[in-house]
């Protein structure tokens, strides 16, 4: 009998896996020590996309998208992922991905760093959404990680990051299962 | 005789995922993710990197 796709469920996968990355990159941390690192990675929260995170995106200047919308997308797909990526008390990246009804796939819907001012995690944005989305498909047991309507300009970012495109087109990534 | 409380199923499994965290494995990708976020990409990010406005 399948697995009934009961909202908690699938709150307490989004909370590990945002945890778990945490735990990632702090260790990360760890290992190449705090002396001189920069950016200090141990103070990167992953969050979900709440009402500071909302208030902190409105003082964002010429933002890329309305996150609001985001409040009731939530309430719509219950398996769908939000992220807001924290530097300390900094917003620097927001990020909505949603599987599909197989839940092999899991399509990257909107993702965004702060735009027009520099912030300390530049270069990090994508990066750090990936590693809390392949956590997520890693406890729904997703195959792939698909990047909807990517833009021109991130491509050679999406392809240092495992990413590129299927025979119809679609820019994708194929998670391995675990090593070592 | 005291009633002895049970915890519920969904309390133990958070614990177990408490305790997870360090012990579970990476992935290659994931070990690749860890290196690229150490220097940042190769290439300046964009600040909108999908979906379309």
């Amino acid at each position: 009998m399948p697995r009934e796709r009961t909202p908690l469920r699938y709150q307490l996968y989004r909370s590990r896996a945002r945890k778990l990355a945490n735990a990632r990159i702090i260790e990360l941390q760890y290992a190449r020590g705090f002396a001189g690192a920069n950016p200090d990675l141990s103070r990167v929260r992953f969050e979900a996309i709440n009402a500071s995170a909302l208030d902190a995106c409105g003082s964002w200047k010429e933002p890329n998208f309305y996150w609001n919308d985001v409040v009731a997308w939530k309430a719509r797909e219950p398996m769908a992922i939000d992220l807001a990526i924290w530097f300390d008390a900094e917003l620097c990246g927001l990020c909505f991905a949603n599987p599909n009804k197989s839940r092999q796939r899991i399509r990257i819907v909107r993702l965004e760093g702060r735009p027009t001012e520099p912030h300390p995690l530049k270069n990090r944005v994508a990066t750090l959404a990936l590693l809390v989305i392949e956590q997520y498909a890693q406890l729904l047991g997703s195959r792939y990680i698909e990047i909807q309507e990517p833009l021109k300009g991130a491509m050679p970012v999406y392809q240092q990051l495992g990413f590129s495109f299927d025979g119809e087109g679609r820019l994708v990534k194929t998670l391995e299962n675990l090593v070592s | 005789m005291r009633k002895v409380a049970k915890k519920s199923p969904l309390k133990k499994r958070s614990e177990k995922i408490e305790q997870g965290v360090h012990l579970e494995k990476l992935t290659a990708s994931q070990r690749r993710l860890l290196e690229i976020l150490i220097t940042g990409t190769d290439t300046d990010e964009p600040s909108l990197l999908a979906g379309r406005p």
